[in-house]
């Protein structure tokens, strides 16, 4: 399998370059924000969850797009590209080995430090001490975990796309900044508004079609992990979407007609 | 068994209104050396990749060791090695990890990887550089390690664009010398594009001219060298640069090309006694601040730019 054989590349790579420990700096930074400033839980928050996932949901799509903007516009940057491509490898395996590895590599990371985060805030008593507020069940703990996970492998997979066109490096992760709207404020901003005019209460009122849509969006990733049904909903709705900019991406790049060097 | 290894038919390439490579046709006999001679940007890197199915051709066909390039491009990259003008490597691998990371690509079994890791780094003078990281090498270094990594599939074909490209004389040598010793060595065919004229004339058995996308002239080493024979150069050095002397000589009909370099002026004509004194007399004519009058013998240089100015 071709695929395998640029996973392990990938991950050799990856150990030796500033990605990994920067990645583990990130999230490890933003569990202590969360944990120890003001950013995270106060007693004046309603849920130990609301501030985590604020933070989060912002840090989750900057690290896909971290991950996978020189995803293909580096290799040609290096020159690279035609080394691979010039033997018996079809682009797609190249593309989905990169988004393999970059999941394989964040996934585990990501998940390992928000538990440890979690019993880390139950042993210290954190919640209590601190933000005078009950630990959530665990369940919802990870159902936050999974949120965020399919966040960054849906921006990964955008970046990847967009990787795809860029003409350097820099260009890719700042157009995957400019897709990160619905991640931030104005995104949430933008959807509240929508629900208004439509005459939703809520999101869990609104129409099912609507909620895949919705699933980019913070303000229903949010709302997605305290209700069974739409994080439900959003999970799927994300690994669909991801999916399919993946499947996007690569048959893009099979027919695309590449510049070797830029 | 078929000899032509390559067949190539009506190919052609367009970037927007640009016409990168022009219905070209030919044909590359199996274990001879094929060069592509030509200027930058006459199409010669453009054909080869297309050759190495690395970009589709907008028409025409083209067909490597019998398999198509558009239709089965696995099969064509299989057979091939490929050693591009610029070769991009990862910098935070080792040689060793870099050429293994490329057996895995072409399937190599993993219990023939090492041998063959092995043989192809002493082939190019890498042995000792096995575990350093490729980010450390020079450039001449990272053509030898493309051309070791070329050599892996055991390509029947090599496909080879500008290999010395911005090498110093030395490196440029090393890269020749292990080409030629490729060439008597392993039973591979040869298709290279250059336009460093002594290394095509050392390589080559025939070489193809492009100019502006389209295939001009081919013919073996061997005629143009005889035809270069037949030619002979005259300089003539004048005290002031002169361009009415060289429109003069441009005009004569026996005169193949004439430029000037400032105030020398370089006469390609056919080798015939009676045409010195024709020369010196039109010069003279225009001219009489002659400080110089030399003969050299004609070189393959010569001939391409004579075919690409007709």
């Amino acid at each position: 399998m071709k695929v395998l054989a640029v996973i392990k590349k990938e991950l050799t790579e990856h150990v030796r370059n500033f990605k990994l420990p920067l990645l583990v700096m990130i999230i490890f930074g933003a569990i202590l924000m969360a944990l120890y400033t003001e950013v995270g839980p106060t007693a004046k928050s309603s849920s130990v969850l609301d501030p985590f996932l604020e933070l989060f949901l912002v840090i989750c799509p900057i690290i896909g797009i971290a991950a996978a903007m020189d995803s293909i516009v580096g290799e040609k940057e290096r020159g690279t590209l035609e080394l691979v491509l010039s033997k018996p490898i079809s682009r797609g395996s190249l593309l989905y080995g990169k988004f393999a590895t970059y999941i394989l590599i964040i996934v585990p990371l990501l998940a390992a430090e928000l538990i440890l985060a979690y019993y880390w805030a139950q042993v210290s008593g954190i919640s209590t001490l601190r933000w005078q507020l009950p630990m959530p069940p665990l369940s919802q703990w990870l159902s936050m975990v999974v949120i965020l996970s399919l966040v960054c492998m849906y921006y990964t997979a955008l970046t990847i796309l967009i990787s795809l066109f860029a003409p350097s490096t820099t260009t890719a992760g700042l157009v995957g900044v400019l897709f990160m709207t619905p991640a931030h404020p104005l995104g949430g901003h933008v959807l509240q508004v929508f629900l208004r005019i439509t005459g939703w209460n809520d999101f869990g009122s609104a129409a099912l079609p609507f909620k895949f849509v919705f699933s980019v969006f913070g303000k229903y990733q949010k709302f997605a992990v305290t209700s069974t049904t739409d994080f439900l909903i959003g999970s799927f709705s994300l690994l669909i979407l991801t999916v399919f900019l993946l499947f996007v991406s690569g048959w893009i790049f099979e027919k695309q007609n590449i510049a070797y060097r830029i | 068994m078929d000899t032509h290894v390559i067949e190539v038919n009506n190919l052609t390439k367009r970037y927007g209104k640009l016409v990168a490579v022009d219905n070209i046709s030919f044909k590359v006999t199996r274990g001879t050396a094929f060069g592509l001679l030509g200027l930058n940007g006459a199409g010669k890197t453009t054909t080869l990749k297309m050759l190495a199915s690395l970009i589709h051709p907008d028409g025409g066909s083209a067909l490597v060791l019998g398999h198509d390039v558009v239709k089965e491009p696995m099969q064509v990259r299989r057979s091939i090695g490929y050693v591009s003008e610029n070769p991009g490597f990862y910098s935070r691998m080792t040689t060793t990890e870099t050429l293994n990371y490329v057996c895995r690509l072409l399937d190599v079994p993993a219990a023939m990887r090492k041998q063959r890791i092995d043989d192809n780094l002493e082939l190019v003078g890498l042995v000792d550089k096995k575990d350093s990281f490729v980010g450390t090498y020079s450039r001449g270094m990272r053509h030898r390690l493309s051309l070791a990594q070329a050599l892996l599939s055991e390509p029947e074909i090599l496909f080879l664009d500008e290999p010395t490209l911005g090498l110093d004389p030395m490196g440029a040598k090393t890269m020749r010398d292990i080409i030629i010793k490729l060439k008597k060595e392993r039973d591979v065919t040869i298709l290279m594009s250059s336009h460093v004229l002594p290394e095509v004339e050392a390589i080559c058995n025939e070489v193809g001219i492009f100019n502006h996308g389209k295939l001009i002239a081919r013919d073996s080493v061997e005629n143009l060298r005889n035809t270069a024979a037949d030619n002979m150069n005259i300089e003539v050095v004048l005290m002031h640069p002169d361009e009415q002397v060289v429109k003069a000589l441009q005009n004569l009909s026996f005169v193949n090309h004439a430029q000037a370099e400032g105030s020398r002026l370089v006469i390609n004509v056919k080798k015939d006694a009676d045409i010195r004194p024709r020369i010196l007399e039109a010069v003279f004519g225009i001219n009489k601040q002659i400080l110089s009058f030399g003969i050299q013998e004609s070189s393959l240089e010569d001939i391409l730019l004579r075919i690409l100015k007709e």
